[in-house]
């Protein structure tokens, strides 16, 4: 029987499928929701200093019948200090939780990390990577420098491991991934969202309220399989010893095969929940698990970067 | 829409006609082909401004339909003062609708809720139903739908100024104590569908409400409208006493544009 459980957060999780951060886990009732389909781990929505309304309506919408989502939510969050309520509420359904915070600058990450280390997060997720949010996110996180200067602020202020959000909206993403591990991370996690936008031509008018924003969903996964595969070549060039995390467009256990073997130890999952629900869940550790059955793998380990031996 | 028509984010429309259905209630017509059902929602764009939901307030099979808008803010002011020829952006139908079960069903209505209601009510008229449809209002003024070809229309006025004098709960109250139902549906405001989901409980008659909370994506992603764990935008907006019965926010608490949680 295959194992599928993975151990990268601290506690163990039973699969390595982690809900992604903004979908579906705003409110901790929510979050529960995934678990009880089958979710191993929850990244919290993204959470700041203060509460923010985000962003004006249209906030998000399907485009071409499944192949994906263009959001500008506008990190819609209700502040540090009340989110407690809505950990505290998602930790009640036993898996590891991840909080998730945007801020400025270092002072800002660590002071959040800090919070969310406080209401029992087993690990923070630096979110270095929305790209639809002034002064916050891919405005900060494109640069690998500033990357390790806000990682190595928060990795002194915390306890618990810390992984970097990256965005693919950049040429080279395989140099912020070594910084941010360089200055203390435990991992990354990739992909956030690719910058997007659409026009209605009727009005002449981009459609949403910000009217740019990102990408999501199966449009986005050959993005996130070579932003991953490219991490995990840069980690073995330099004898690291990493976590790599992927996100962006998995729907299938297809999806995620690929993600592991270009080198990702976990993954998460987010858009697809606009079809198939969180019963995706089940279906997706379900397929992991029949695929390494019949193709004789025993640990998820054994199948990690695996494409990256391959001949080319 | 498939990707060979191009990937569009909404469906521009023109507004074919425009109807006042009160002060400050308008319907808008519009032409969009898609499998509408009784109880679904819209998100509309009032293009360069903002985006709201609106339940579908008719569905006809040649793709006719309306949204009925009360004007209470900016957008839906926008939309209260747009006149036939201008366009809207439509997305959608999105959510689950009516389960349109019971023989004798009490229908119970208030506010803007009404313009979802209506196509219930309409529609177990079609299909033969015994419906009676209770609408609260403030004044006569207010009241949205009243004359409805095919149905017992009871009202109820806070000021007396139509119908029975006092809250539309008390008017369906009175009702299910001279007859029998077997089905309650309601829209309104909460603290109403609230009221009557304890009527129905008590009473052991079969409920369902369309529920409305501060809505974003509009397709179960973003978790603006949260309840319970449940998205009304894509778990509801109709939802069944048996969920509802479990949900201890409803009629209590919701939350605001940050996801702070609020009281009702
Ligand atoms: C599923 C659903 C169906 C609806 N159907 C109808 C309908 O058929 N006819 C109709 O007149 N109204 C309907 N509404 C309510 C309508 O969407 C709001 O009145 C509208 O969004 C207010 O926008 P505004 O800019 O005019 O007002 P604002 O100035 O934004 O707010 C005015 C009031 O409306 C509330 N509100 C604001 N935004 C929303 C929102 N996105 N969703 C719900 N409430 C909000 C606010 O809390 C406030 O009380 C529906 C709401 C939902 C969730
Ligand atoms: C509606 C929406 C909201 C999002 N909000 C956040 C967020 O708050 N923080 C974050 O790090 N990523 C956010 N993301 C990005 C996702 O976590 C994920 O990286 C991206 O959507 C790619 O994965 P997917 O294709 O499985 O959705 C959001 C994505 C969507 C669609």
């Amino acid at each position: 029987m295959s194992d599928l459980s993975v151990n990268i957060v601290g506690p163990r999780m039973k699969n390595p499928l982690m809900l992604a951060s903004g979908i579906l886990d705003e409110t901790g009732e929510s979050m529960l929701m995934a678990v009880k389909k089958g979710a191993g781990a929850v990244v919290t929505k993204s959470v700041g200093l203060e509460a923010n309304e985000g962003h004006r309506n249209p906030t998000a919408f399907e485009i071409g019948d499944g192949l994906g989502l263009l959001n500008a939510m506008g990190l819609p969050n209700p502040g540090i200090n009340d989110y407690e309520r809505e950990v505290k509420i998602a930790l009640t359904g036993g898996v590891p939780v991840i909080g998730s915070v945007f801020g400025r600058d270092g002072k800002d990450f660590s002071y959040l990390a800090g919070k969310m280390e406080d209401y029992g997060a087993s690990a923070v997720e630096l979110n270095l990577s929305c790209p639809h949010a002034k002064g916050v996110g891919m405005d900060i996180g494109a640069d690998p420098e500033e990357v390790g200067i806000i990682v190595s602020a928060v990795s002194s202020a915390v306890s618990i491991p810390v992984f970097a959000k990256l965005t693919p909206n950049v040429p080279n993403i395989a140099d912020i991934a070594l910084s941010a591990v360089k200055a203390g991370a435990e991992g990354v996690v990739a992909i956030n969202t690719l910058k997007g936008m659409i026009i209605s031509p009727e009005t002449g008018l981009p459609v949403l309220g910000n009217r740019l924003g990102g990408l999501s969903g199966p449009a986005i996964l050959p993005v996130g399989v070579r932003s991953v595969f490219e991490i995990k070549q840069r980690f073995m060039k330099e004898e690291v010893n990493a976590v790599i995390i992927g996100v962006g467009g998995i729907s299938s256990a297809h999806d995620a095969l690929q993600y592991i073997m270009a080198g990702a130890d976990a993954l998460q999952i987010g858009s697809v929940m606009r079809w198939k629900g969180a019963a995706v869940f089940g279906e997706i550790a379900s397929g992991i698990s029949d695929f390494m059955d019949r193709e004789g793998y025993s640990t998820i380990k054994d199948m990690v970067g695996i494409a990256q031996e391959a001949k080319k | 829409m498939k990707h060979s028509e191009g990937l569009k984010g909404t469906d521009i429309v023109e507004i074919e006609k425009v109807q006042r259905e009160t002060h400050d209630t308008v319907s808008l017509y519009f032409t969009h082909h898609d499998d509408a059902k009784t109880g679904q929602f819209y998100m509309v764009w009032i293009p360069g401004l903002d985006e709201v939901p609106m339940s579908i307030s008719a569905i006809e099979e040649d793709g006719r339909r309306s949204v009925t808008v009360k004007d209470v803010g900016e957008a839906t002011h926008a939309l209260c003062t747009m006149k036939a020829g201008e366009q809207i952006g439509i997305r959608g139908p999105f959510g689950k609708g009516y389960t349109l079960v019971g023989k004798r069903v009490l229908l119970v209505g208030g506010g803007s809720g009404m313009a979802s209601l209506i196509v219930a009510a309409r529609e177990y008229a079609r299909v033969g139903k015994d419906v009676t449809l209770c609408i609260g209002a403030r004044t006569k003024e207010d009241l949205l739908f009243g004359e409805q070809a095919g149905i017992k229309v009871e009202v109820s006025t806070d000021d007396g100024s139509a119908g029975f004098h006092g809250f539309v709960t008390d008017l369906a109250e009175r009702l299910l104590n001279e007859d029998d139902y077997d089905m309650i549906v309601t829209c309104g405001p909460e603290i109403m569908m609230k009221k009557m989901l304890d009527i129905a409980s008590a009473r052991e008659i079969k409920y369902e409400a369309s529920l409305e909370r501060l809505m974003k994506c509009g397709i179960g992603v973003c978790d603006a409208c949260a309840i319970g764990g449940y998205r009304v935008c894509k778990g509801g907006p109709v939802f069944p006493d048996t969920i509802l019965l479990k949900i201890d926010e409803f009629g209590e608490r919701r939350r605001d544009a940050a996801g702070r949680v609020v009281k009702l």
